[in-house]
């Protein structure tokens, strides 16, 4: 059998199984917070496959029939209500968009503050936040497909976002929508954005070059001096593998409990009084309401620059800051991001 | 010459090598920069640069319906998903769209108070279409309106471009 594969593909399991395998501190099985980045990738699988399931029977037409409803709506209505098992299969699909987002957050804060972005992994934070950047862009597009009236404006919202980014903002909003306003072919954009643009030509390289550079540097354990290890193959993929049922069985219970549902179907001539995105966008929705409209964008845009590179703003501080004071300077810019974003979240939550 | 040539270390072969490459370089980058603005012009249906707007006179409502001060009509055009809101401002009869100039929503209007509000950000706009509180910037657009024969018409501005005409004409 080994010389069956050796013959063919040039190298036996063994082979690649040393090839690829790594030493893992053991302390991960106890500290778990050291290697929360393999949910958000057990949930991308988990979203890959639901989503396939929920693409078979998606259509695509945002224009009104007789009935006064769109196909697209008519179509989401059908997997939420007719059918039992794609129901679960979209509240799986909801549930999984929303953990992963969580697991990323925590993911990055771990990161951020066991300050694991520090030379020689910058690279390793910056495509990291083209991840959770492409995460967000994932549930947007989602939930932009839906076909009700939160879908709706959050399409109108986040193009006139897209819109306003100086320069190329007016191009971008055109390219996205498929002319300057809503229209009938501005779900198929979605569409092919998120089943095909956004999670494989964007997230899954970004992935295996997240992957790589995270193997080439190594788990970035700081709880202590390690010293004992454990092999990546097949132990540490056992360990994802187990984390990847107890999340499908966490799912389908919670789904049991709590089934998807559909608002009302989209209506251009009314925006709902309460409206608001999803929760992942609270912080930013809420801080739109706050300033004016250029200094909105041009702040989040900005916030968002520095997070992305905050691994060389630092470097840069420490050539002309003491260490000592950048690592406290880095410290409470994290904490006022993260109390600033959790305080938008939860007084948006309250309205 | 040759001299020099072989100085520096270049050969009339490899010099025309270079050339070439150099030719062919060029011409490929222009063949994918034509191929890829294509593409990319495939993906603008509604044009590039082309003027994305115009103007549509609908017939909105009789005069006797908005001739009194502080009287209002709702005037909904599904034609192109456009609303606009026909107001007395002491004797002058004007449009608002009532999209929110911030991020697109569909504002409110507060007969009562007199006050358009938006629900997506709060922004509050005068009856006159200015801002009063809130993050846009800009009033409310306002459509020209004209008045024949005692009829209300307002002129919508919108998209030269609409894809629905091609689902329309084909019954759907």
């Amino acid at each position: 059998m080994r010389n069956f594969f050796k013959e063919r593909i040039g190298i036996t399991p063994k082979e690649l199984k040393d090839k690829i395998d790594e030493k893992v501190p053991t302390a991960l099985v106890r500290e778990f917070f050291f290697a929360l980045g393999g949910i958000p990738m057990i949930c991308f699988f988990i979203q890959f496959v639901t989503g396939l399931i929920l693409g078979v029977y998606y259509m695509n037409y945002s224009g009104e029939l007789t009935n006064g409803l769109s196909a697209t709506y008519i179509s989401i209505k059908n997997i939420t209500y007719e059918f039992p098992v794609l129901s679960y299969i979209r509240g799986v699909h909801q549930l999984g968009a929303n953990i992963m987002i969580v697991s990323l957050f925590m993911h990055m804060l771990r990161v951020f503050f066991t300050e694991s972005y520090r030379k020689p992994r910058e690279l390793v934070w910056v495509c990291g936040m083209l991840l959770f950047f492409t995460t967000l862009g994932l549930g947007f597009t989602g939930y932009a497909l839906v076909g009700d009236q939160l879908s709706y404006w959050a399409t109108q919202v986040g193009a006139n976002i897209a819109g306003a980014t100086p320069v190329m903002g007016p191009f971008i909003k055109r390219l996205i929508l498929g002319g300057t306003e809503i229209n009938l072919y501005t779900m198929p954009r979605f569409f092919i954005l998120h089943v095909m643009v956004l999670p494989l030509l964007v997230l899954t390289p970004l992935m295996m070059i997240h992957l790589f550079l995270a193997r080439e540097h190594g788990i970035s354990y700081t709880g202590g001096k390690e010293k004992s290890y454990y092999s990546l193959v097949p132990d540490h993929i056992f360990n994802e593998y187990k984390i990847l049922w107890v999340l499908i069985c966490a799912f389908i219970a919670i789904v049991y409990f709590f089934p998807p549902t559909l608002g009302e179907p989209a209506n251009p001539f009314i925006t709902p009084e309460h409206i608001k995105p999803e929760w992942y966008f609270y912080p930013m929705f809420h801080f739109l309401k706050l300033v004016s409209f250029r200094i909105g964008i041009l702040a989040t845009m900005g916030v968002f620059a520095a997070m992305t590179l905050w691994p060389f703003i630092q470097t840069i501080m420490e050539m002309f800051i003491p260490y000592k004071i950048v690592r406290v300077i880095a410290f409470i810019c994290g904490t006022i991001l993260m109390i600033v974003c959790m305080l938008f979240t939860i007084l948006e939550a309250l309205i | 010459m040759k001299n020099k040539l072989q100085k520096t270390g270049v050969t009339r072969r490899g010099f025309f090598q270079w050339t070439l490459i150099g030719f062919g370089l060029v011409a490929s980058a222009g063949a994918i920069g034509a191929i890829a603005s294509q593409l990319l012009k495939s993906l603008m249906p509604s044009g590039w640069f082309s003027k994305p707007y115009v103007y549509r006179k609908v017939y909105a409502a009789p005069i006797s319906e908005i001739d009194k001060a502080g009287s209002s009509i709702l005037f909904q055009d599904k034609a192109n998903h456009r609303k606009a809101i026909l107001i007395n401002n002491g004797g002058n009869i004007q449009a608002f769209s009532l999209t929110c100039t911030h991020l697109g929503c569909q504002v409110f209007w507060e007969k009562e108070e007199g006050k358009f509000l938006c629900p997506c950000h709060t922004a509050i706009f005068a009856a006159d279409g200015s801002v009063e509180s809130g993050p846009p910037e800009r009033p409310l657009e306002q459509y020209p309106v004209s008045l024949e024969n005692g009829l209300v018409y307002i002129s919508f501005k919108e998209p030269s471009w609409q894809p629905e005409q091609y689902f329309k004409r084909e019954g759907l």
